[in-house]
């Protein structure tokens, strides 16, 4: 599947206002789901290598200049997520569901845990376990919307590609 | 493994690294000024003027009306369009009333509350600014983001106000917006002290406020006991923790939490901050849980209190 990087950005600016906006209403435990890493995901799946990373890290820093974060870290966070995806995807290609969602789910872990040990090691602010539990929770709660959107995307695959093969036999 | 063969960007890695590198000051009227589209989007759905001019292209379309309306009697027309234009003026006076009093909603809560504990006028410069973003985008940090930026005389470290409510600090400045730190960010920091109050509420407690003496209100007096003063940081849970005040001193749930002046002179004394939820010993110190009094996601101007 090739999906041009400028669509990918649009629906990531939308997805970014829409995280800026309604999903204060989706807030579960102080929790939001972290969706811009959704797009992160989409990209290291099905972009080459360097235009996933560029549209990764443009990504980050368009989430850094909406949080009060330093400009930058989310940028750098989502450019290491990105290539390990890219690399895991590589380990175990499958067009599984569950294998897209796991290695999902250990980007966003991944990501999330990085910027919470950051905070306590170097802003002395939190402690330990609640950065575990913080960000076990974010990539809980963005895996499963991350799950079942594939599921919906994969439905909508399956009954595509069904039609267009009835048609060929008719 | 891995099959692409184009070369591996390690110049984009080295380049997002040294970004993470330099100094924030730095990066933050950069970072800020990116933000102008949202602000400028923001000054034209909030524009009043707007509501006049489409008002009165209204009622310029209403004078090209057909014929057969045409044919009415003078007097039933004239009538008419004054009505009109009384209505349409009556709706446009009711919408900027509306809004000017929300503005005003935060100042005037201050201004009343205020003036007792401190010379507002003479000590600081009010500077009201509309919130344009609401929320932060991620689940760790907790900010807003205001539409006045240090062309407007805004710095970073200045606090910020609702009414008699602390909400939080200036902590990024860009020309023409600024991003505030909420009190329940991790990275937020204050004194505070926690205070009593025999009969609790807060409006009044908040304008009573005073170190260890009765005060007096509409001829009632209360016992307001002041603890010591303690530090207040954030959780990114919608709630703060206040700490290292003493065991000595007490201090029990349901009593509010005001803020202390600082060594800056930065902060006025006795702005509300929250109320104690919970009480727990640390050591030789108490580690209170306090829940913000006021709902952030409902604000929607702020002043910043710049000392003169």
């Amino acid at each position: 599947m090739r999906i041009k990087p400028i669509f990918i950005i649009l629906a990531a600016i939308l997805t970014l206002f829409c995280q800026l906006t309604i999903f204060r209403f989706m807030t579960v435990f102080s929790i939001k789901p972290d969706l811009m890493l959704f797009w992160v995901v989409i990209c290291s799946f099905y972009l080459p290598l360097i235009t996933a990373l560029f549209t990764n890290y443009f990504l980050g820093i368009m989430v850094d200049i909406t949080s009060n974060s330093t400009l930058g870290v989310f940028g750098f966070l989502y450019l290491m997520s990105g290539l390990v995806i890219f690399l895991l995807y590589q380990l175990f290609f499958s067009e599984d569901v569950i294998t897209r969602t796991s290695i999902a789910f250990s980007a966003v872990y991944l990501c999330h845990f990085i910027y919470g040990l950051g905070l306590w090691i170097f802003k002395d602010a939190l402690g330990f376990w609640f950065v575990v539990f913080k960000s076990l929770g974010i990539a809980f709660y963005t895996t499963l919307i991350v799950f079942l959107i594939f599921l919906v995307i994969d439905r909508i695959n399956i009954y595509l590609i069904a039609r267009r093969l009835k048609e060929e036999l008719e | 493994m891995y099959v692409d063969n184009k070369p591996f960007p390690l110049g984009l890695c080295i380049f997002a690294f040294i970004v993470l590198l330099l100094p924030s000051q730095w990066l933050s009227p950069v970072e800020l000024s990116t933000l102008a589209p949202v602000n400028l989007i923001h000054n034209i759905f909030n524009a009043p003027k707007k509501s006049t001019e489409k008002a009165k292209s209204s009622l310029t379309k209403k004078e090209s009306l057909p014929q057969d309306v045409k044919t009415l009697s003078d007097e039933i027309a004239r009538l008419g369009k004054e009505l009109d234009e009384l209505k349409a003026n009556y709706t446009i006076l009711a919408n900027e009333n509306r809004e000017l009093k929300k503005k005003l909603t935060g100042i005037a809560n201050f201004m009343e509350t205020q003036p007792s504990a401190i010379k507002v006028n003479e000590l600081y410069e009010l500077i009201v600014a509309d919130v344009i973003i609401s929320t932060d985008s991620t689940s760790w940090r907790r900010s807003i983001t205001i539409d006045r930026g240090f062309t407007s005389g805004i710095i970073t470290g200045l606090p910020v106000i609702y009414g008699k409510y602390l909400i939080g600090k200036i902590a990024e400045c860009g020309p023409f917006d600024s991003r505030v730190q909420l009190l329940t960010d991790p990275m937020f920091h204050t004194k505070a002290f926690t205070i009593s109050n025999e009969k609790p509420h807060p409006d009044k407690k908040a304008a009573d406020s005073s170190d260890s003496k009765p005060s007096t209100r509409a001829g009632k007096t209360e016992n307001i006991t002041a603890s010591g003063n303690g530090v207040l940081e954030g959780r990114s849970t919608g709630e703060c923790i206040l700490k290292w005040i003493s065991r000595e001193v007490p201090v029990k749930e349901d009593w509010l939490v005001m803020s202390a002046s600082d060594i800056t002179g930065l902060y006025p004394r006795g702005l509300l901050i929250g109320q104690v939820t919970d009480v727990d010993e640390e050591g030789h110190f108490h580690h209170v849980t306090v829940k913000p009094a006021l709902d952030f996601s409902g604000v929607e101007t702020v002043i910043v209190l710049k000392k003169k």
